[in-house]
């Protein structure tokens, strides 16, 4: 895969990204509001991101140059951040257990839950993968 | 106190002598420059098969690339 490739990619799903996480904000500002902000927030980094690489791509001109942005190092850079996030995703999980035993489940209800849950895991993975490969 | 091994290499002073640049000799040896940086700094530890493709690109064995001194943990 080139780097074009994966740059049409991502700006294709960054285009799909914001114009359906837009809908869904007004619909659930209108409908429910509380927590209606994440997705376009997500929407809105995912483009910048998008832009930012398009611009270093254009930099470097290795527009047609295949992707080789892992290794053997990075591959268990990954494999430890992966280790440490199922753990955070085992702990929010249970912890999802206990909440609900005290809270009615109208007041967060279990999806936004696991939503939150899933977004922070990601966050995270991300996170701590970009943090190993950059310090280690 | 156990004893500890610890792996130096000298990665930078063959890839300069070579006239390489890390970039260059990332894409040569097929991983990316911040693991070639990460190896220059004594930081990681490549494995067998990365050592062996370095130590070709940079025209010397693995011995000379890469030795171990015994250190204090």
């Amino acid at each position: 895969m080139t780097y074009l490739y994966r740059f049409l990619i991502k700006l294709i799903l960054s285009i799909v990204l914001i114009l359906r996480s837009f809908s869904l904000f007004t619909y659930s500002l209108y409908m429910q509001g509380g927590g209606y902000w994440v997705l376009p927030l997500i929407a809105v980094i995912f483009v910048v991101w998008t832009i930012v690489e398009g611009i270093s791509l254009s930099k470097s001109k290795k527009w047609y140059k295949s992707v080789n942005d892992t290794d053997e190092r990075t591959e268990s850079h990954e494999h430890r951040a992966g280790y440490i996030t199922f753990w955070i995703n085992m702990i929010g999980t249970a912890l999802m257990f206990v909440v609900y035993s005290y809270i009615d489940t109208n007041t967060l209800h279990p999806l936004n839950f696991i939503g939150i849950v899933s977004i922070l895991n990601i966050i995270i993975f991300i996170a701590l993968k970009t943090y190993y490969i950059h310090n280690n | 106190m156990g004893n500890k091994y610890l792996i130096f290499n000298r990665v930078k002073d063959l890839r300069t002598q070579n006239n390489l640049t890390q970039e260059q000799l990332a894409e040569l040896v097929d991983v990316t420059r911040l693991t070639i940086i990460s190896i220059e700094k004594q930081k990681y530890e490549p494995s067998v098969g990365l050592s062996i493709k370095l130590a070709q690109v940079l025209g010397t064995s693995v011995e000379e690339l890469f030795w171990m001194k015994e250190g204090e943990e």
